[in-house]
């Protein structure tokens, strides 16, 4: 009976007055639209309230010192932006990063489609393979954070013993003591953890292309590498693209492995920049500046995938 | 049926009853207090025994009801940073110094040292009230010490014929005739674990050699900042750490935490190493058999001829949030009841050698003397009870509380600076400009 009200652009007496609801009308002319804005109401207010809002608010708190204690906050203008900006390790942090986060997709993509164009073949036993394949992606991280940290150990860890004993590593070293080979280590466990998204998404996508595609280059003389590139290829590039922005996102903004393996270390050679978001605002307990990184962050990414789908948009536009 | 009388009587009865139930009632529920109480101990031994004792100890308060909570230390400084400002911070709070200091610069706490008083000031070891003290008052109670000392394997000690040291060069010396190769040719054992993780566990290994030389952050006396002009103690303590790290202890000790180099310590892979007691337990679940030879010795001085002038330590504290007049009354009275002496000696004994009681009476009271594991290491006990935490400083706080504490526990510059020098990225003095620096700014930061 309200939707039929609503929809009617009659007032019920109490309910709304002919002005508001007339405006409502004007607003909304189409009695669908109005229908649906009803039930999308509660998801709206969702969005708003837990995701809206947190944001806003994390834009605002970048412009202000906050003590947390008091509830007190003071306008400081770009104060907070200039602070981190200064701070000598922005390069540091930033070169981390980049390094995580390409060397981490370049891996993640590259296992993900070999693994995938494996699970696509027709053999015995493929199932139980695929789900082997995804428990990576469903361990608990501190699990996975845990086991790669026992394997490697410089005393007991099977990694680092077949590191030492290859003579890569001195004895009684773990690759976690060592610059270079910490990132090195978080970058791969990030791969494992990481490759099986990769993996199933491109296997929706191989299982989407016609069979009769690889009959016709078969019939025109194309091999398996042919094939590949002109066949299997061009139709996982619109997954790949949407993969990559999401991937982007997730890696760039992926702190447990991290935290967890390496904690940022040694030296800082794996503190990257949700690293530095939480030590400003849990370690220093500045919010401010916390809120200026993370502000930059969100900015960069932002730009980036706007820069990058524009750039494929112009590109198939072509 | 009831003639008029007998109703009547039966209604005047039963008006009175109510108005007397009111009237008892109504007292009584003004005096219903119900406090919160948090503690950082979430190993079931531990918390389970302050439960038990609250047990026993709220009924004594009429009314008084306690809300117990097991928070976990890596959880604490977010809870109580949500409850601070949702004006719910606990009533009753079991934590570390640095906690204390965090809560008293945010004006979270009523101070205790009239309850110190009562309990008797004497009664306390000195060093865990002074951590604890600013502008005249005391503002935490002290339970148990938290100690640093070495500790080491008597029977390598007699196999290699070393007397103990008594200065860092003796100490280095020991620890490179600890460390011995294998058949073939790799290190079979190490000398002396020096670890560096890079949060909180790099500080406290590098300020345990820095306040042994007589080094602090702020002077102990006027409360002044003069790491800087320490910095040829400062880069001394830190060349003799990274020393004894390429010396004699694993490689990649670099970024190990406490459970590497206790495990590395019962397994037998290093001889000693700096540690807080919890070796003992640790060694009697994994290798009872080589507890008989452990023992311990203060972290020596850099020279022979003079006793080493502190060493870092801590402690758990009770705290009182501040609150109505009523609940910090009746949160007194429930710690005053937990300050038996038999009580303190029943919370210490859950984790027996790491945790060892602040008040004397509870430290020679028959329930903790009589700890199996007690009396097994009572001579260790004597050299840390009389030796190491008498002097003792925790970062930050040589004079008294400072929020700066808990900055160097939950940041890890200090331990990046370390980390840096002894991967050879940045030379000592280098890393020592780095403390000082980012320890200054923070100074600045926590009094603008």
């Amino acid at each position: 009976m309200r939707l039929a009200a609503i929809g009617s652009g009659g007032a019920a007496p109490g309910q709304r007055s002919p002005r508001v609801a007339a405006r409502f009308a004007a607003f909304l002319p189409d009695h669908k639209a109005r229908i649906g804005l009803v039930f999308i109401a509660p998801a709206l207010a969702f969005l708003i309230v837990f995701v809206a809002y947190p944001v806003i608010d994390v834009v605002r708190l970048s412009f202000h010192l906050v003590d947390f204690a008091t509830d007190q906050e003071k306008f400081v203008g770009l104060a907070n932006f200039a602070h981190v900006l200064r701070d000598a390790k922005l390069g540091t942090v930033a070169w981390n990063t980049l390094v995580w986060t390409v060397f981490s997709l370049a891996g993640q993509f590259a296992l993900g489609l070999t693994a995938a164009l494996c699970i696509n073949q027709r053999l015995p036993g493929m199932t139980l393979i695929r789900t082997v394949l995804l428990l990576p992606y469903v361990v608990p991280v501190i699990a996975l954070a845990l086991f790669w940290r026992w394997m490697l150990d410089g005393s007991f860890g099977i990694v680092s013993a077949a590191l030492q004993a290859a003579g890569t590593i001195a004895p009684d070293q773990s690759p976690l003591a060592i610059p270079e080979g910490a990132m090195a280590s978080v970058i791969l466990a990030n791969i494992w953890r990481g490759f099986p998204f990769v993996m199933i998404s491109y296997w929706a996508a191989l299982q989407a292309i016609p069979h009769e595609f690889y009959e016709a280059a078969s019939v025109d003389g194309a091999g398996a590498w042919q094939e590949f590139r002109y066949v299997t290829l061009p139709h996982l590039v619109a997954i790949t693209k949407v993969m990559l922005v999401l991937r982007l996102i997730w890696t760039v903004t992926f702190f447990d492995i991290i935290w967890l393996i390496t904690r940022g270390g040694p030296g800082g050679a794996t503190e990257h920049w949700p690293i530095w978001i939480y030590q400003e605002t849990m370690g220093f307990f500045r919010f401010g500046s916390g809120a200026a990184l993370a502000v930059l962050l969100a900015g960069t990414l932002m730009l980036l995938s706007a820069v990058y789908l524009l750039a494929t948009r112009r590109s198939a536009a072509r | 049926m009831m003639n008029p009388h007998t109703r009547r009587a039966a209604r005047t009865l039963a008006w009175a009853s109510l108005a007397g139930i009111a009237a008892l009632s109504t007292p009584r529920a003004a005096s219903a207090v119900e406090l919160t109480f948090w503690t950082n101990l979430t190993t079931a031994s531990q918390a389970n025994v302050i439960q038990k004792q609250i047990n026993e100890c709220a009924p004594q308060q009429q009314g008084l009801t306690v809300k117990f909570e097991t928070v976990p230390f890596g959880a604490m400084y977010t809870r109580l940073i949500t409850a601070l400002r949702g004006g719910e911070a606990p009533n009753i709070m079991n934590t570390i110094e640095g906690a204390v200091a965090f809560m008293q610069a945010k004006n979270g706490l009523e101070p205790v040292t009239d309850l110190v008083d009562r309990l008797g000031a004497k009664d306390f070891t000195a060093s865990y009230l002074h951590a604890v003290s600013k502008d005249g008052q005391v503002w935490g109670l002290p339970d148990w010490a938290l100690h640093q000392e070495v500790w080491y394997r008597k029977d390598l000690f007699a196999k290699a014929g070393l007397k103990l040291p008594r200065s860092w060069d003796e100490l280095l010396q020991a620890a490179k005739a600890l460390t011995v190769a294998g058949a073939d040719g790799k290190p079979a054992q190490f000398g002396f674990a020096v670890p560096m993780g890079r949060a909180l566990v790099a500080p406290q290994t590098y300020f345990q050699i820095f306040y042994s030389a007589g080094g602090t952050i702020f002077d102990p006396k006027t409360g002044e900042y003069m790491f800087g002009e320490q910095k040829p103690l400062a880069e001394k303590a830190l060349a003799y750490m990274i020393d004894l790290y390429k010396a004699a202890s694993p490689p990649a000790s670099i970024e190990w935490s406490w459970s590497e180099y206790r495990t590395a310590f019962v397994k037998g892979q290093v001889a000693m190493t700096n540690e807080w007691g919890a070796v003992v337990q640790m060694a009697a679940e994994q290798n009872p058999d080589l507890l008989s030879q452990f023992d311990v010795f203060p972290f020596p001085g850099p020279s022979a001829e003079k006793k080493p002038a502190a060493s870092l330590g801590g402690g758990y504290y009770y705290l009182i949030g501040k609150s109505t007049p009523e609940k910090v009354a009746a949160s007194k009275t429930l710690l005053q009841c937990l300050y038996n002496p038999k009580r303190v000696a029943e919370r210490a004994n859950s984790r027996p050698i790491f945790a060892i009681p602040a008040t004397n009476s509870a430290f020679e009271s028959e329930v903790f003397q009589s700890n199996d594991t007690v009396k097994r290491f009572k001579p260790q006990l004597e050299v840390i009870f009389k030796e190491v935490m008498p002097t003792w400083y925790r970062y930050g706080m040589e004079a008294g509380l400072n929020p700066l504490a808990g900055q160097i526990e939950a940041t890890s510059f200090i331990g990046d600076a370390i980390q840096n020098a002894a991967l050879g990225k940045i030379k000592v003095d280098a890393a020592i400009d780095q403390m000082d620096e980012q320890l200054r700014f923070q100074v600045e930061m926590l009094t603008r």
